[in-house]
Order: C-alpha cells, then sequence, then structure tokens
C-alpha cells in the first residue's frame, strides 16, 4: 500500500500576513499632509520580526499608496530620526511610543502600536487580540494630533474607540 | 501468480486421471482445453477458450464443475494479459460465474480449493487496481470501489475476516495522496476528500495517531492557505469574516492534534503543529510554552516577533 504521509504543518506566519493587510487598509482612511505624499510612502517597523519585514515587503513590490511607491524600513530600537507615513511598534513596545506621538506631532506620522494601553500613551491605533482574533483599538485625536485628515469610517470598524 | 500455475497443472492431472474411463468427445474437448492452458501460450490459450466455451455449453459437460473451473483459469489466462489493471472487466466477470456455476455443482475438496484460490487472486487484483487508481490518477471514488471489491470477494472465502486494519491503511493512502495534492492545487474538493478519508480512520479507532494529526494539520494548513489568499486591499470588514473562518479552523485543529499530544507530550510532530496552532491563535501563553517544548525537543520552529526595546 502507499505508505502514509504527514503534511508538514506550514511555516507562514498568518498574524503577519494579517498585520500587512490592516497596515496597508490603514492608508485608506487618512490622509497625509502635502509634503509626506511626494516621495516615498514610508512604513517604518520598530522591533525585530522578520516575517512582518518580509510580508509588507511583498506588499511594497505590488502596491502603491496613491501614486507613492511604499518603502518598508525597520531596525530593533526607535530611530527618531525616519520620519514614515506609518510607523508601527512590535508587541510589547510601549516606551517610545509617547516620545514618538510627541515628535510626530503635525509632521503626519500615523502611529501603531501593539501593546496595552498604547492608545493612551499617543498611539493612532492599537493592535489588540480579541477572541484569537487580530483587532485594533482607535484614537481619533492622537491622528489628528499627528496632522493626519481622518475618515470616520474607521470607528465602526475598531473594536474600540479610545479618546 | 505462481500458484495458480501449479493448479493449472493439477487440473490437467485430475482429468487425466478421470480418462481412464472412455472419453467422450465432449470431454474430450474439455481435455484439449485444459491441455492448451497448460501450454501458457497466449495463441493456444485463445484456441482453449473455444474449446471451454463449447464444452460448458454441451450436456455431458455443461454439469460437470471440473468444466466451469477449467473455464475460470482459462479465462483467469487471457485477463492477465489484456485486464488485470482494468476496474470493469468482462473477462473478469466471466471468472467469476465461472466458479460460481463450479461451486453450484458441488466440486471436490480439491476443486474446491482451486476456486477460492482463484477468488483470492481476482480479490488481490481488485486490491492492486486500488492502488494503481490512487497512485497514478489518484482517483478516490474509483479506488474506493475497487477496495470494497477485494473487501468483497475477499469476504466470500473468509466470511471472518477483520477489515479494520486494512481499512486504516487504505483510508491513510487515500489521505496521503490527496495531502500531497492539496499541497499543489490548494483545493476545496481535494481538502474535504482528505478530511473524510481521516475521519473513515477515526470511525475506526478514535485514538490513531495518524489520523488525528492528519486532520489537525489538514485544518491548520487549510486555515493558513485562506490567510495567504487574503488580498492586500481587501475590505477591514472581510478581515473579520476570514479570521472567524481562520479560528474556527484552527480550534479544531488544536483538538484533534491535543488527542495525540496528551498521549505522548513527547510526540514531536504533534508538539510542533501545536505551536504553530497557538500562535495562529494568538494565544500567547500557550504559545510560548510550546516554544519552549519545541526547543527542549530540538525541533527548530518559524519564529514571529522578538521585541528589542520595552
Amino acid at each position: 500500500m502507499i505508505s502514509f504521509r504527514f503534511q508538514q504543518p506550514s511555516s507562514y506566519d498568518t498574524n503577519s500576513k494579517l498585520k500587512a493587510v490592516y497596515l496597508y487598509n490603514f492608508t485608506k482612511y487618512f490622509e497625509w499632509p502635502e509634503n509626506m505624499r511626494t516621495e516615498k510612502f514610508i512604513i517604518y517597523v520598530v522591533g525585530k520580526n522578520d516575517n512582518l519585514v518580509t510580508e509588507l515587503k511583498t506588499l511594497a513590490g505590488k502596491k502603491k499608496v496613491a501614486n507613492q511607491d511604499i518603502e518598508i524600513r525597520n531596525s530593533a530600537n526607535y530611530d527618531a530620526s525616519v520620519l514614515p507615513n506609518i510607523i508601527y511598534f512590535g508587541p510589547d513596545i510601549i516606551k517610545p511610543v509617547s516620545a514618538a506621538a510627541a515628535k510626530y506631532k503635525n509632521k503626519g506620522a500615523l502611529v501603531v502600536a501593539e501593546s496595552a494601553g498604547a492608545c493612551k500613551s499617543g498611539a493612532s491605533i492599537n493592535f489588540v487580540t480579541l477572541e484569537s482574533k487580530l483587532k485594533f483599538e482607535y484614537n481619533k485625536s492622537a491622528a489628528i494630533k499627528a496632522g493626519l485628515k481622518t475618515n470616520d469610517d474607521i470607528k465602526a470598524i475598531a473594536v474600540s474607540n479610545i479618546e | 501468480m505462481s500458484h495458480t500455475n501449479n493448479i493449472v497443472k493439477i487440473l490437467l492431472l485430475s482429468l487425466l486421471i478421470g480418462s481412464a474411463k472412455e472419453l467422450s468427445a465432449q470431454f474430450e474437448t474439455l481435455a484439449r482445453a485444459q491441455t492448451l492452458l497448460n501450454t501458457k501460450q497466449p495463441d493456444k490459450i485463445d484456441q482453449a477458450v473455444l474449446a471451454i466455451d463449447s464444452a460448458i455449453r454441451h450436456k455431458d459437460t455443461k454439469g460437470d464443475f471440473i468444466s466451469w473451473t477449467t473455464r475460470a483459469f482459462i479465462y483467469y489466462e487471457v485477463y492477465k494479459r489484456a485486464d488485470r489493471f482494468r476496474l470493469n472487466s468482462v473477462l473478469r466477470d466471466t471468472i467469476i460465474s465461472s466458479i460460481r456455476t463450479s461451486d453450484k455443482l458441488k466440486p471436490d475438496s480439491t476443486y474446491q480449493a482451486f476456486n477460492q484460490k482463484l477468488l483470492v487472486s481476482l480479490a488481490q487484483g481488485y486490491y492492486n487496481i486500488n492502488i494503481k487508481l490512487l497512485q497514478d490518477s489518484g482517483d478516490s471514488e474509483k479506488s474506493l470501489i475497487a477496495y470494497n471489491r477485494y473487501k468483497n470477494l475477499y469476504k466470500e472465502i473468509y466470511p471472518k475476516t477483520d477489515f479494520r486494519a486494512k481499512d486504516i491503511e487504505y483510508y491513510l493512502a487515500v489521505s496521503t495522496v490527496y495531502n500531497d495534492k492539496y499541497s499543489k492545487d490548494s483545493s476545496e474538493k481535494t481538502i474535504s476528500i482528505s478530511k473524510k478519508a481521516y475521519e473513515k480512520v477515526l470511525e475506526i479507532d478514535p485514538a490513531n495517531r495518524s489520523a488525528n494529526l492528519g486532520i489537525g494539520l489538514l485544518n491548520y494548513n487549510e486555515a493558513t492557505v485562506l490567510i495567504r489568499k487574503l488580498e492586500y486591499e481587501v475590505e477591514l470588514d472581510q478581515i473579520e469574516v476570514v479570521q472567524d473562518h481562520v479560528v474556527k479552523l484552527a480550534k479544531e485543529s488544536e483538538q484533534y492534534i491535543l488527542k495525540v499530544y496528551n498521549t505522548n507530550q513527547k510526540d514531536a510532530k504533534a508538539v510542533e503543529a501545536l505551536y504553530y496552532v497557538y500562535r495562529m491563535l494568538m494565544d500567547k501563553v500557550k504559545f510560548e510554552d510550546f516554544k519552549k517544548k519545541c526547543s527542549e525537543l530540538g525541533i527548530v520552529v518559524n519564529e514571529e516577533t522578538t521585541a528589542q526595546q520595552k
């Protein structure tokens, strides 16, 4: 008889794909200031997450934000000299979130984090896990402070809205 | 089929012993058919077919089990040449009906044994066809027909045969073939055949390691494919729908794999699979726990994130 073989479990990181899809989708709900729409659309990942960076690079190779090409940057620690369109702080990176929110005030950078209480520390969006699913909290005031024009449709999709 | 060759020689011998009395013309035809059969040469076998078909129609020989068993053996030679890998074969049907007629004529123990051995060979033939259908064309429906015919024929001879182990082997083979197919086509039809095969195994043996792990991995990998196929520009509310489906599959997967893990907590395959399942379910505590267990068992896994800066 044919000898039995198992399937291998896929090592594909589904969470990174979901985050990449979310990050790209957020671009539909915000309008960046004019000066942030002229060169490349920079998504800056803070923290070591090779799978997410790879996923975002795949995205950057296929998609644009309006007419802007997407560029992915990554560093283990927060580098304040980078001025991104979106900055994503990896899980449990909380300390630099408030510094980044202050630094990017009116500069047009969407601060996305993944830590408890990040929206209260100045992040516009905070990824949370609810019932084994990736969802997000939204802080509209933080987005406005960052110099972004907002679309309230995102409030309906957010799991909670934090002011 | 060397045993069938020996049987053919014995058939001839038994007829020659019987020929001590004067043979009628039809008994001579029958003897001729057996002599031709014994040559094993295709052209002679074709002549044997004509001779035996004449013998089984004649009043002197049609009621003799020897005629019908001889006919079965002659047709078996033609069948081996032309039809042995055909699921549906008129030649095979002729052999079986000849054996059944011989059996109705109450053959002696020698001929009864001949008939049984020929049926076993035909049953084995169906088994070989089922494997060939799975391997060559991946046709699970036809393969199942062949497999069931194998069992039915075999049961005619050995009614008390316990097929549970064989059934498990068969359904695991089906799942293996369809798993390979799924890794290439990611089709729902393919995965559903594989899942049904695993479910059949679990009906027979609910604790079967291969089936529990297999179906668990299948569910997990199906969930992975759903996320992999997700378009970057999908609407945010659609992500929710996909995630609902993914979580359902991952939780099903967890239940099957846990059955294996709870039996043997050092089962590397189960430990590795649970690491990935808990990563998919975003269960940080269990994910970290199984990451540690993987490391203890020397399993290298794809890691997600290490926060550098707090």
